[in-house]
């Protein structure tokens, strides 16, 4: 159950077999199951999914956000050749404030109401990556000496850097004094404080409106850019994906079904889920909008046996139930986790192409495919 | 087809700010600023902007839920802009409302069953019907009677605002005011409820007030585009023509803003022309052309006169001085390639178009 690893010897982030699960009141949740990934050196990863696929989950685990138990978490995490799972906590969170940086998804609630930007982003500045600083060690550094102005000095020209409006009159505002923008630009400046390596993007900008929407996602590929950063970026939205990613991971009901370069991913989508959320979304050509995914995503309580997709696959057949489907390599750089790929049966199955899918789908100009009775709800 | 259900006549809706110990009122947002649309019967019209442009109080204005502070609504015929408790009766029965966030607009102590029933209870429906109807009902939204009994957190997000559609139209609503019904859904569900409200609007001749921030979306759904900002109407037509050729720099950059997922797609938007800044308070709205400390064309005129609506070429209402005077070849230069698609549509309606043979790589 490997994928095939289009990356050299040397990621900077690697991800093998990663299983989490939450033990809750009503059993135990099986979140993620086998998730590889990898993040190349300068290399831009996306990992992509809907609402209940495990990617956030899959990003706390690798920056030890989620708390054991309730979560269970196995698997092999590397961060440029260091093993992060035995890492005792010190270490990892110094490595995790200087070399890796995150960005969250909602700008309001990551940054604190009662600071100003100034303060938080000079914090951040000094003190990033050190949570064993004591009290008398803090008190100096904070307010002895040229310390504390030199590291607002480093915040202001980072302000400057995300192309942030009046930066000096932001070092004095709170966050709640920002617009929705500006604060992701706070938030993006923070992480970039520290020279990281590695950058994590959960969901940049979702929140935000078209226009701005598109003002951060330029400025980001330019910084990544100019920083010469590896991103590992989380999103639900397959056009951000392709307009800033190298490669894909398309996520689904806690496992990796469908790895790609972003355009070979594109002109041709493999596993049926990967071509159903693409057909679904809303072209601007003109033609039709196909009709969606039928049923829902899994639950973890009780996943689907086989192909956790199996259940909403309209090419689903016995042996989607019976076990999981192996990875089969498409290339030397892509990969896909379904049984219509794999040509050691004996009548290779026929696969489906992006077109066929969305015919199959059904779409909202043609009504005649659809009956209501087929459809149990979303 | 062309009896007109709902005109809405230079709507305005200013809210007071009061400041000081005395609460005096200071100044207006000027949330909506002077809108005019009219719907037909059976029609889809689209509301496009961004949040703060005010599209969500239209709507609200429309139902009562705010007091208009100038201009007219018209609902079949009526002037609906005051109502009086018998008007605004009816207008219930009517018109109906679906709003952005399926979970907080169910009760979560009533079940699916007794949500949808609620409606036709106020509006005197006996029992024995109400029950059939319900059934019927979830029929109509591609739901069955196993839901009746379920709570709206055993539902997943589609359900929900599926249950929402069923309590819309469940008093046989003419109009429906959708304000971002699918935001908060995921792609995949999102296009099976908007494939739900067009058989909807179908079977029961419903006319929609589809009101987004998403452009994608309205493009196979709507038959009239409005996009709004700061209050006002910036750009009003046909869909197709405002999506082909969109003449107002507004609404060329929230089209070119759009992240597509093929090169095929790429080649249907404007060049891509970042906005420069944030949407202005709409406390403090600029002098002249509302949008032109945004705009890459502004001009001494913009800063002065305040555009109003225009159709230089006979397409969409556009309120731009820039497109009226010299900048109109400029504007003409990018969509060629939708022009033909868009001929090439009109023709077969939801063929695939000449391009298909280029898309997708296949």
């Amino acid at each position: 159950m490997t994928l095939a690893e289009p990356i050299g010897d040397d990621p900077i982030l690697s991800v093998r077999d990663l299983h989490v699960g939450f033990d809750s009141f009503d059993g135990f949740a099986d979140v993620v199951d086998g998730v590889d990934l990898s993040v190349g050196r300068g290399e831009v990863v996306t990992v992509a999914g809907e609402t209940g696929c495990g990617k956030s989950v899959t990003m706390k685990a690798i920056l030890r956000l989620l708390s054991e138990p309730p979560a269970q978490i196995e698997g092999e995490i590397t961060f440029d050749g260091t093993e992060l799972r035995s890492l005792p906590k010190r270490e990892f969170d110094r490595l995790k404030g200087r070399r890796m940086s995150l960005i969250f998804q909602d700008p309001m609630s990551s940054l604190n109401p009662t600071f100003t930007v100034g303060e938080q982003l000079a914090d951040t500045a000094q003190f990033g990556g050190r949570s064993d600083t004591g009290v008398l060690e803090y008190v100096r550094r904070r307010y002895l000496g040229g310390e504390r102005a030199e590291a607002r000095e480093r915040a202001v020209e980072m302000l400057r850097e995300v192309q942030m409006p009046d930066p000096e009159s932001v070092m004095e505002s709170y966050p709640t004094q920002l617009s929705g923008g500006m604060r992701q630009r706070v938030l993006i400046a923070q992480a970039l404080l520290n020279d990281p390596d590695l950058l994590i993007a959960d969901e940049i900008g979702t929140a935000l409106d078209v226009t701005i929407h598109d003002q951060i996602m330029t400025l980001l590929e330019d910084l990544i850019a100019d920083h010469d950063l590896s991103v590992l970026m989380i999103t639900h939205n397959l056009g951000v994906a392709r307009q800033v990613s190298d490669r894909i991971y398309v996520m689904y009901g806690g496992r990796i079904v469908e790895t790609a370069p972003t355009a070979a991913l594109f002109d041709a989508p493999k596993h049926p889920y990967t071509q159903g959320l693409v057909a679904s979304i809303p072209r601007l050509t003109g033609d039709p909008m196909a009709e969606g995914i039928d049923g829902s995503v899994p639950e973890y309580l009780d996943p689907p046996s086989g192909c956790r997709f199996h259940p909403r696959c309209p090419y689903a057949h016995e042996a989607c139930r019976e076990h999981r489907p192996e990875t089969i390599p498409v290339g030397t750089d892509a990969g896909v986790e379904c049984v219509l790929y794999d040509d050691r049966h004996d009548a290779p199955y026929d696969a489906p192409t992006l077109e066929t899918t969305r015919a199959q789908m059904g779409t909202i100009a043609d009504q005649s495919q659809t009956t209501a009775s087929e459809l149990g709800g979303d | 087809m062309s009896e007109t259900l709902l005109a809405v006549d230079d709507l305005e809706k200013y809210f007071p700010v009061k400041s000081g110990v005395l609460k005096r009122t200071t100044g207006h947002v000027k949330a909506v600023d002077g809108v005019s649309f009219q719907i037909d019967r059976g029609e889809t019209m689209a509301l496009i902007g961004e949040s703060g442009s005010g599209k969500s109080t239209v709507a609200k204005t429309i139902v009562g839920l705010h007091e208009a502070t100038g201009g007219t609504v018209w609902f079949d015929g009526e002037d609906v802009t005051h109502p009086s408790e018998e008007q605004l009766d009816e207008m219930r029965d009517r018109i109906q409302m679906v709003f952005q966030d399926p979970t907080s607009s169910l009760n979560p102590r009533r079940t699916v069953g007794t949500s949808i029933e609620v409606p036709m209870q106020v509006r005197g429906v006996p029992a024995p019907e109400r029950q059939e109807r319900i059934s019927e009902l979830l029929d109509l939204v591609e739901l069955n009677d196993e839901y009746l009994y379920k709570y709206p957190h055993e539902l997943s997000g589609g359900q929900k605002q599926r249950i929402n559609i069923a309590r819309a139209i469940s008093i046989e609503p003419d109009l429906l005011l959708l304000d971002e019904p699918t935001s908060a859904l995921d792609v995949s569900v999102q296009a099976k409820i908007i494939g739900l409200l067009e058989d909807l609007q179908r079977e029961l001749d419903l006319t929609y007030l589809f009101i987004t921030h998403d452009l994608s979306l309205v493009r196979n759904f709507a038959d009239e585009t409005a996009v709004m900002y700061l209050g006002q109407i910036q750009e009003k037509g046909p869909t197709r023509e405002v999506f082909h050729r969109p003449r107002h720099p507004y609404s060329r950059a929230l089209l070119s803003a759009i992240p597509v997922t093929s090169e095929e797609e790429e080649s249907y938007k404007p060049r891509h022309e970042p906005l420069e800044g944030e949407i202005p308070s709409p406390r403090d709205v600029p002098s002249g052309c509302r949008f032109r400390t945004r705009c890459p064309y502004e001009t001494a005129t913009c800063e002065t006169v305040e555009p109003a609506f225009t159709d230089t070429d006979g397409g969409p209402l556009v309120r731009c001085h820039v497109y009226d005077e010299n900048y109109a070849d400029e504007f003409d230069e990018v969509p060629d390639v939708g022009a033909t698609a868009a001929v090439d549509d009109t023709s077969s309606d939801g063929g695939s178009g000449q391009f298909a043979v280029t898309s997708d790589g296949e």
